[in-house]
């Protein structure tokens, strides 16, 4: 069954990797499972079709470019963009892909209320286990390692005193994965795959 | 970076370190050399994270190149070096949708850029196909293949490279087992949003005209 909040792009990407030949079956197939974007399909198939026709070469002609100082560049930006970055909290994050909690919760699959305690610093990174940040690094399109530093650089908010209050608001003690997991409203099977990342 | 991390980082970096040594990258899933990547890059490992974008950037010239119908490179107008370089810049880019996306899918997603790439160009050139036609102003159409020989299939080829781009998507759709409608499925009319009679039309003049071809070469 067919992911009906999956991009356009999407679709047509992984329709491109699992197409080789354009045939009825393969577009019914694919229109079937995603009718919203029939029109796009059916002329992502013909596109296939007109490729080899913008060629006159043959492969005995090839020229393979050279594109070492292209990588070389490339590399040189990226060591400077990686010293020079500075990591988003969750939420940041989130916004540049211009997602909410809600919506990245949903995606995963888990209660909104960990996802949101995460962003604010109510649970404790390094108690968050791999496959949640495998998980969300692919959700928000990352690196598992950028992912892990934005869950590092999610602090709490900063609190303002009620009014009359003796005392200073504090943020609580932070919780761990596994208490957040267990106290939230999520059915004992959601509950049992994010503590133990099987199921 | 926790410890735990790090030490996985060391072994990621040892393999294929070891693959590389070993040439061993040609034997490797692209995507799987993506991902590697990118987890090498985030750790400053640029000597080697340079290594596999090499290796990833001539495997894609190569595969694009193919699915381009190896077209001879103009440097003023390449669309697989655009597609290519970006590939390279998005890979390296770990913030990135997209080169997190190549870590799922890589020669698809190189063809769907590399359709986005063409189909951008011919709107800025407002680039129309030209439409061949006979002495008697009609566009041409193909022959019927089915006790070819390799030089029968390259007149076939050169004749299709001439014909209205949509009548030989129509003839590619039949020989595809398209048929010319369909109250079900796919069909020629449906595809080319055109009528059932026309498709049938187009794929007529098509293999006459590969027909007449054929005959006048042997």
């Amino acid at each position: 069954m067919s992911d009906p909040t999956e991009r356009l792009e999407d679709v047509l990407i992984r329709f491109h990797e699992a197409v080789d030949a354009v045939t009825p079956g393969v577009i019914d197939a694919w229109i079937s499972d995603y009718p919203q974007y029939a029109d796009a399909i059916r002329a992502e198939a013909l596109e296939i079709l007109k490729l080899p026709y913008h060629g006159g070469a043959t492969a005995a002609e090839y020229q393979p470019r050279d594109y070492t100082a292209k990588v070389q560049a490339a590399v040189r930006h990226a060591t400077e963009r990686v010293e020079k970055t500075e990591v988003p909290d969750l939420r940041a994050a989130l916004e540049r892909q211009e997602l909410d909690v809600r919506t990245f919760a949903a995606r995963l699959g888990i209660a909104r209320s960990i996802v949101s305690d995460i962003g604010t610093g109510q649970i404790v990174p390094s108690t968050i286990p791999g496959w949640f940040k495998r998980a969300g690094a692919e959700c928000l399109g990352c690196a598992i390692e950028w992912f892990e530093a934005i869950l590092e650089n999610s602090r709490p908010r900063a609190l303002t005193a009620a009014f009359k209050a003796s005392e200073p608001p504090t943020t609580g003690r932070a919780r761990t994965w596994d208490e957040a997991i267990r106290a939230s409203g999520m059915s004992e099977d959601r509950k049992a795959f994010w503590l133990t990342g099987r199921g | 970076m926790n410890a735990s991390i790090g030490a996985s980082q060391e072994r990621l970096r040892e393999k294929w370190k070891a693959i590389v040594d070993e040439n061993g990258l040609p034997g490797e899933d692209p995507r799987q050399i993506v991902a590697a990547c990118r987890q090498l890059s985030s750790n400053g490992d640029a000597r080697l994270c340079g290594v596999l974008v090499q290796h990833l950037a001539a495997r894609a010239d190569r595969i694009v190149h193919a699915m381009y119908g190896y077209r001879q490179r103009n440097d003023s107008d390449d669309p697989v070096a655009q597609v290519v370089e970006d590939m390279i810049d998005d890979i390296l880019d770990l913030q990135s949708a997209d080169g997190a996306g190549f870590e799922k899918s890589f020669k698809g997603k190189l063809r769907y850029r590399l359709i986005d790439k063409i189909r951008r160009r011919n709107v800025r050139q407002n680039i129309e196909q030209p439409v061949p036609c006979d002495a008697a102003n009609q566009p041409i159409e193909p022959p019927d293949g089915s006790s070819l020989g390799p030089e029968d299939h390259a007149v076939i080829a050169t004749v299709l490279g001439q014909l209205p781009e949509k009548h030989r998507l129509a003839y590619q759709l039949h020989e595809a087992g398209f048929t010319y409608s369909s109250k079900t499925g796919a069909s020629i009319a449906s595809m080319l949003k055109i009528t059932p009679k026309t498709a049938e039309d187009w794929v007529d003049r098509a293999t006459q005209r590969i027909m007449q071809e054929l005959g006048r070469q042997s």
